[in-house]
């Protein structure tokens, strides 16, 4: 039908240069077709483009990240095309599961972060680029070792056991729990991706379902373009280092400390201590321990295709040393999308992407920060003949060994190799249908490597062992969904979805162990002693999901916008009577800006009220955690078998039901734009293993496990902003800043089990409690209120200072903790005496017990932040990102135990400063409570030095002591990078190429004593929180880079 | 659409996982091997952590038969709290052995397939209840009141449970060794206990019963009726044919003689070279020295106690227990570093003995390794039911001369090679335990039930007569040419090392010695010579020693307190079981 009209048009040619609207530079790369055609040209390294086209038709100038520019050609010559940027993206395509949306149609919440923001700063891993930049998210790193664990927590937390969002990479599912301590994305090389899509609400993330209830993060990764090819070499050399040292006695104080500690506890007295004044400072195991270490990371891309044929082939590789000894993270990874017309209806496509990456563990896996801490400062890291220096009084039964031999001489590391693939095929048989058909999966192997040499130092012989296991996961999926959008004068606009997907996973594993090893040249398993070896390995247990989905978009006259879903998911979590969960979701938005009332409002660009519920599950609890199974363990007759869980036939699907209102608004052609956002969520049917005193559950899981139950409610309340504006826009010097402000508080509203609480503990210690009607996780012990100094502090006084009298005209005592009676222990030497801490009676009953405990701390920040800056000027690009936790609190444990005055090994310096106890009269009775006080009371900053051995006040119990501000703002990236001028380029044939230097971590404002405030949970456990449990600190990080595009 | 639903829709299958990995509890018990498997980590695992430190502790140091002022110092200083981590790790442990022994017993009711024959069901039903009641049984000695349950459901249903009273634990503990002894066949197969196991274990509970009485302040009188129980189950287990006293003492305590003749109960570890954590006999570190092995070991500061010394220089003859038990000067272990030649103790100390066991070689063909012992655990063996015997024939008189009960008290000095005794007395009886048992960790079991049966008289014995937490470095032990040990002690105190007299000399407990450094005998001193200077140098110069007391505060351990933050009923009155009677 167009034929004939193309046939009379005349041709002519047309020629002129692309630039940026707001900067007048040239933009080169930039798509220059004839509006419906297929064919069209490129712009080239100087903007400049040429193209013959039939007068009268109109030209589509695209490139991304701009808005795409018509322009109606009247006549040949000369014709500049000026492009604007893409401020506000509300034509953007985006992601939103099972299909893809514009921006503008967007009914619940979902933000967004693209490739720019992702490639500033040092972000090893993926989870790293979303620290502070989406609202209502908030990561923390729980590691700071190479590769270490992060968690992502998008609107608080929703559940108590895994509480890490569903990653969908290119559609295929990836949960965020780990049982490691590495990232799940750790293979993932940031270079690939192009963008980032976070479904917070739970209308957003209903489509997924059975797995959506933490949120949803989408992951896409860069595709192919038509137009010429483009290759892109992205590489860096970094330096890190570790920001702070904590502060522990050296050798005068240390020798000091052991004196008098050996004096009060009739420990043998050292000759070479006699004059710790002569002494140096002896080794800084610190400094010993950590390195300025290297890094560096390559990447290569190399993109294009034709009308019918796109690719996108990189290649990356990162090699970070850490700053530990001992640790240290490698990247190797390869990704190749394919996707071709077949026909006019089929389009068929492959992404295959392959990682190896490669951890050194044995700093974390050994504790190495702990032994350095312990270590004495007279021993030193290496004798002159090379060996590893020991201590030389080791006659106390507890040896520390060297924290540098357990760093070198230990192998323990991991090999991971990942390979995620999908193929797909979108059929579209009619206008407006398509369907799409995919099968995905990925395959993980870890190897996971440990060996000791054999070694003898000092009275320490350690036997070598070599120890190999391999792991294998599986995991596929299977989908098919057919889309079909159409449209009715323009006026009601119809997408349907419907959908099915099968997805199963498994996970196997082979161990084995020899010792015996003659040297430590070879650590393979075939030259250890044979007679020693042992061997394990599990078939796992498959698991499944079925699904079956559906969505409907409804737009009526581009202002209101309806999205239903409803997903029905079958899992095999559950047993036969609770397989299956229906999720529904409804959302309405209304884009108030296009509402005929409000044409006169020309500043306001955008204004959209959204209003989503949904309802999603999490069905992820143990395999098999309704069934009873066996345990298996070696006996003195072989393998023998004992029962392993506590079965749960009627667990059922922990469901969340949300609310989010939110509103987007663009000001001033979207030079700013604010999004708000509130949300109400309950979750109901918390699915946990449950939390049993540990005369029900064995506490260091000697025997039957917790079962799996539906422990009870949660709600999350939040509101979130954000806001990016465009300060300065000129020509030469332009200046935009985002920020985010995230505030969301959570409450335990409901146990099933009657009068029952959640404890955190580590040990046999209780660090934290959750219970109804209060946050999740706690901290949960005593409150330190003073210090018994002298006879007359242990008993209490008035206002006045006068001493109160019980009815026989006793001095009332102030509470001490209790025997088994369950009276108060006595004031004793060794029992309670001056030197120990007095803790508050809560409860006011006399005594000090466990009903004293009180919540001492909340690791939950009160908000959280970040603050981003871009400010370019000319060819100088500046950017600074700041983020921030604020109000959260933190349980130093390294500090609890570290200042204990009574163990062996190297303290905090704090320790020097213990409460000396002094006799009022040097000839009297050290047993005398009125013959002691302590000296210095004033400034004594841990308890005194008991001759028993332990003080029966438990002076390092659990208490606010150990509980610190944990808020912090941090300057997470401060970077400068220079955009090479383009005249120096062209004749390279070069079409950019960036140099930039970045600072990581370059500061950190906080008032947190230990290495790093940012401390994440144990295990990614939200009850753990925020303990500080030798947590490997993070690192500042000097980084040049150069950025080349051809 | 549908038809592409239809073509990859899963089916029930899909959705119906089975563990690949492990046995579910519905097919396990499907044969008679199965069933007897099921019982064996009732043996290792569920004992790990009561084994792994804290039975020394509370078996042995409160007992006085040894210390280390650096492991479980906690113990011997009688200052455990609410918040000692081994303290809540035993009694964790001790609790999994009840919940698998339920959850086992649950079990073999539930999922037995028809292919179990009924006698080896039966087996482990027996021995599921026999060791509950053990478990119960350190329980009640180490806490006093616990929380009985049957039910592990009922449990996890409802966790917050009070506590139940101690005579309805001891009446819980004898139905599950009565019911032991129903189900245990007449003789055991390939060690597994036969029902003389839990005739032995009840005779102990029995004879623990006859005298129980928590509300009584005085010494009391045993159940005469209960007593001679005990004697008749002591007479059967002891004819029963199928246990016999070791001949050599010393040979109880080698790896190579686990299961031996004498033993009726013990914790069996798997083999150290599984490595695998949770079911080794992980002790070996914390006895052995580095000098006597080639695993890694830290247990060097772990030697006997003064008392210990004091009760075997009362009769030296009895060196064979004492030689066995520690390490004493100049004393000659062929089987220790063997390949050497043997090992001769060559330190003026006395260092901890029972259980360590020499070199990878010596224990051959056994195996060993760092934390992982081959040696068992020893629950109960013969000797302890002689004495058990002679006690309960003694029953509430002072003396006995009964030809029965000397016969029984006397097998077991026989075997001693020291002399008969023609009258005993319950200091006999204590006195006896004590050399048989240091450092099995038993002792202080017996004492917390004597105590129960004897709170004054036992008060008087920890405080009068024990001098405890006395420490002695390398230098402070010499083995006299009499057989007898003189020691001199580091008293916990301020700047006090050595006790020494006005003149310098220092003190040793026969004797005065030029110095601390110089060994030359200035005087000699007799018993009570040595105890008066003693007490009389203690109070001047040893102004801060501060003797550790017992008192009814601290004969029983707290609760642990994370277990009280959940459950508040663990501070209330205790309640009567609900025995379904």
């Amino acid at each position: 039908m167009m034929l004939p009209l193309c046939a009379l048009a005349q041709t002519v040619s047309v020629s002129g240069t692309v630039t940026d609207a707001n900067t007048g530079e040239e933009v080169i790369g930039a798509t220059v077709k004839v509006k419906g055609a297929s064919a069209g040209t490129i712009t080239d390294a100087m903007g400049n483009y040429k193209i013959s086209v039939s007068s009268g038709s109109t030209l589509e100038v695209s490139y991304v990240g701009y808005q795409t520019k018509q322009v109606k050609v009247t006549k040949g010559g000369q014709l500049d095309i000026q492009i604007a940027e893409d401020v506000n993206m509300l034509e953007q395509v985006v992601v939103v599961g099972y299909g893809v949306m514009k921006r503008s149609d967007l009914t619940g919440s979902v933000s967004s972060i693209d490739e720019k923001a992702i490639k500033q700063g040092v972000n090893t891993s993926l989870e790293q680029a979303m620290q502070g930049r989406i609202a209502g998210v908030q990561v923390t790193q729980n590691s700071g070792a190479p590769g270490g664990g992060i968690s992502v927590q998008i609107r608080g937390i929703n559940s108590l056991s895994g509480n890490e969002p569903l990653y969908v990479i290119d559609g295929i599912q990836v949960s965020g729990n780990t049982s490691s301590n590495n990232s799940v994305l750790s293979s993932i090389n940031p270079s690939d991706i192009t963008s980032i899509e976070v479904l917070k609400d739970a209308s957003a993330t209903a489509i997924y379902g059975s797995r959506a209830s933490n949120g949803v993060v989408l992951i896409t990764t860069k595709r192919g373009e038509e137009g010429k090819a483009k290759i892109q070499y992205e590489g860096y050399m970094g330096w890190q280092k570790l920001p702070k040292k904590l502060s522990v006695m050296n050798l005068p104080q240390y020798a000091d400390f052991y004196n008098v500690r050996a004096a009060i506890q009739g420990w043998g007295t050292r000759e070479d201590y006699k004059h710790p004044e002569l002494l140096t400072n002896g080794t800084d195991w610190q400094s010993e321990l950590f390195q300025v270490a290297f890094m560096h990371n390559h990447t290569l891309n190399i993109n294009g295709g034709n009308k019918d044929m796109h690719y996108s082939i990189s290649g990356g590789y990162l090699d970070q040393d850490g700053v530990g000894i001992g640790s240290g993270f490698t990247r190797a990874s390869f990704r190749g999308n394919f996707d071709t017309n077949v026909t006019n209806w089929l389009q068929i496509g492959t992404n295959v992407a392959y990682s190896n990456t490669k951890q050194l563990i044995t700093f974390t896996e050994s504790n190495v920060i702990s032994t350095a801490l312990s270590q004495f400062p007279d021993v030193a890291p290496r004798n002159p003949d090379g060996s590893y220096g020991v201590p030389e009084v080791n006659d106390f039964a507890t040896y520390y060994s060297n924290p540098i031999f357990e760093a070198n001489m230990k192998e323990n590391r991991t090999d991971n190799y990942q390979l995620d693939y999908n193929v797909f095929a979108n059929i579209t048989p009619l206008k407006g249908l398509n369907v799409r058909i995919e099968y995905g999966g990925n395959r993980g192997w870890l190897n996971s490597y440990y060996f000791v040499p054999e070694y003898t130092y000092g009275s320490i012989m350690v036997e070598s062992q070599s120890t190999r296991s391999k792991n294998m996961s599986k995991y596929a999926s299977f989908k098919q969904y057919a889309t079909y959008n159409f449209d009715f004068k323009n006026i009601h606009q119809f997408s349907v979805m419907l959908g099915h997907e099968s997805q199963w996973g498994n996970w196997e594993s082979l161990s084995a162990t020899r010792k015996g090893y003659i040297s430590d040249a070879i650590h393979s398993l075939n030259v250890g002693d044979s007679s020693t070896a042992t061997n394990s390995g599990d078939d796992g247990t498959e698991w499944g999901i079925e699904s079956y989905f559906g969505r409907l978009n409804y737009n009526l006259l581009d202002r209101y916008l309806i999205t239903a879903t409803l997903r029905a998911d079958g899992s095999s979590s559950f047993g036969e009577n609770n397989r299956w969960g229906w999720f529904p979701s409804a959302a309405f938005a209304w884009r108030i800006s296009n509402e005929p009332f409000m044409e006169k409002a020309k500043f306001i660009s955008n204004l959209k009220l959204r209003l989503g519920w949904g309802h999603v599950g999490n069905q992820s609890s143990g395999s098999y955690a309704y069934g009873a199974t066996m345990n298996n363990v070696a006996t003195a007759w072989g393998t023998g078998y004992y029962p392993g869980n506590f079965p749960n036939a009627n667990l059922k699907w922990e469901s969340t039901k949300a609310w989010n209102v939110g509103l987007d608004l663009s000001l001033f052609n979207n030079r700013i734009e604010f999004i708000v956002d509130w949300y109400y969520k309950n979750t109901d049917n918390l699915l946990m293993q449950a939390s049993l005193p540990s005369y029900v559950i064995n506490n260091d899981w000697m025997g039957m496990s917790a079962p799996w139950v539906n422990t009870g409610a949660i709600r999350n309340t939040g509101i979130e902003f954000t806001l990016n504006t465009v300060n300065i826009s000129k020509k030469d010097l332009q200046w935009r800043t985002s920020a985010t402000l995230s505030f969301n508080r959570n409450k335990l509203t409901a146990l099933n089990s009657e009068g029952s609480t959640i404890t955190g503990t580590i040990g046999t210690e209780t660090y934290t409690l959750s219970e109804i009607g209060g946050p999740v996780g706690r901290f949960y012990g005593y409150k330190v209120i003073g210090m018994f100094t002298q006879e007359s502090d242990f008993y209490q006084k008035n206002a006045q200072g006068e001493f109160l009298l019980d009815a026989s005209g006793n001095r009332v005592p102030v509470a001490r903790p209790v025997d088994t009676n369950g009276e108060l222990q006595p004031i004793a030497q060794n029992s309670v005496w001056v030197g120990d801490y007095i803790f508050e009676d809560i409860n006011g009953d006399g005594k000090i017990t466990e009903a004293d405990r009180t919540f001492i701390g909340n690791p939950n920040p009160k908000f959280t932040f970040g603050l981003n800056n871009t400010i370019t000027w000319k060819d100088f690009e500046l950017s600074f990102f700041l983020n921030g936790s604020i109000g959260g609190d933190i349980y130093n444990l390294v500090r609890q135990q570290h200042t204990n005055t009574q163990g062996y090994g190297n303290k905090m310096s704090d320790v020097a400063n213990y409460a000396r106890v002094s006799l009022y009269n040097p000839e009297g009775s050290a047993n005398d409570i009125t013959n002691v006080y302590v000296s210095n009371a004033a400034t004594a900053s841990v308890q005194r030095i008991s001759a028993a051995g332990t003080s029966l006040n438990d002076n390092n119990r659990v208490s606010d002591r150990f509980v610190e501000n944990g808020s912090y703002v941090r300057l997470k990236t401060l970077s400068l990078a220079w955009n090479l001028p383009k005249k120096w380029l062209a004749p390279l044939k070069l079409d950019w190429v960036q140099v930039y230097g970045n600072i990581q971590n370059l500061f950190t404002i906080s008032s947190y004593e230990g290495y790093d405030p940012e401390i994440g949970a144990q295990g990614q456990s939200v009850i753990l929180q925020g303990i500080d449990n030798y947590r490997y600190p993070s690192q500042r990080i000097y980084t040049f880079g150069l950025k080349v595009k051809f | 659409m549908g038809g592409v639903t239809l073509l990859t829709s899963c089916g029930k299958d899909f959705l119906d996982k089975k563990p690949t990995g492990q046995y579910t509890a519905e097919t396990f018990y499907s044969s008679d091997a199965a069933v007897r498997k099921g019982t064996e980590p009732l043996y290792n695992k569920a004992w790990f952590d009561f084994n792994r430190r804290a039975i020394v502790g509370m078996g042995s140091y409160r007992a006085n038969d040894a210390w280390n002022p650096y492991v479980s110092a906690e113990f011997a200083r009688f200052q455990v709290t609410a918040l000692t981590e081994d303290m809540g790790l035993a009694w964790s442990a001790l609790y999994n052995v009840v919940t698998m022994s339920n959850a086992t017993l649950y079990n073999l009711e539930q999922y037995c397939s028809d292919a179990v024959t009924e006698s080896v069901k039966n087996a482990a039903i027996g021995e599921c209840y026999l060791m509950r009641g053990w478990a119960y049984f350190y329980l009640l000695r180490g806490w006093g009141a616990n929380i009985l349950f049957e039910n592990n459901q009922d449990m996890v249903d409802n966790p917050i449970r009070p506590l139940n009273t101690e005579a309805d634990v001891l009446k819980f503990i004898i139905r599950d060794f009565r019911r032991a002894i129903e189900y245990l066949p007449e003789t055991g197969a390939d060690n597994h206990p036969s029902k003389y196991a839990a005739k032995a274990a009840l005779a102990k509970v029995l004879l623990a019963q006859s005298g129980w009485d928590d509300s009584a302040k005085g010494d009391h009188e045993r159940n005469n009726t209960t007593l001679k129980e005990v004697i008749a189950l002591c007479d059967e287990v002891i004819t029963s044919g199928q246990y016999r006293l070791m001949d050599n003492y010393e040979d109880l305590f080698k790896a190579q003689n686990n299961d031996n003749s004498e033993t009726i109960l013990a914790m069996r570890w798997a083999d150290p070279n599984s490595g695998e954590w949770g079911a080794m006999n992980a002790l070996y570190s914390d006895l052995a020295f580095p000098e006597v092995t080639d695993v890694n070991v830290w247990g060097g500061s772990l030697h006997a106690s003064v008392d210990m010394i004091d009760l075997y220089n009362e009769d030296p003859a009895d060196s064979i227990r004492r030689d066995v038990t520690f390490f004493t000067p100049n004393e000659y272990y062929s089987y220790i570093k063997a390949a050497d030649g043997g090992y001769t103790y060559a330190h003026n100390w006395i260092q901890c003995k029972k259980g360590v066991l020499g070199t990878k070689a010596d224990v051959a063909p056994c195996n060993l390794a760092q934390m992982a012992s081959p040696l068992n655990t020893y629950i109960q063996r013969l000797a302890d039911v002689y004495l058990m015997k002679a006690e309960a024939i003694l029953g509430n008189a002072e003396y006995t001369s009964d030809v029965e009960a000397l016969a029984a008290i006397n097998a077991v000095r026989r075997r001693a090679h020291v002399e008969p005794y023609a009258r005993i007395s319950f200091d006999d009886i204590l006195r006896e335990r004590r050399i048989e048992f240091c450092m099995e960790y038993f002792n202080w079991w017996d004492m917390a039930t004597y105590y129960r049966w004897k709170p004054q008289t036992m008060l008087d014995f920890f405080n009068n007569q024990q001098h405890r937490a006395w420490e002695m470095r390398e230098g402070c032990v010499l083995k006299n040419e009499d057989g007898t040990i003189s020691y001199r002690a580091v008293f916990p105190g301020t700047n006090n090392w050595y006790l020494t007299t006005e003149e310098g000399y220092c003190l040793w407990n026969d004797c005065l010695r030029t110095s601390i450094d110089d060994n030359t005998v200035v005087q000699k001193l007799t018993q009570s010579e040595y105890e008066a200077l003693r007490d009389k140098l203690l109070a001047e110069k040893g102004a801060d020693y501060q003797p550790i007391i017992l008192t009814t505060a601290n004969v029983f351990m707290p609760y642990p307190e994370s277990d009280v933050i959940q459950n508040h009923y663990l501070k209330e009155t205790p309640q009567p079981y609900d025995f379904g009677e």
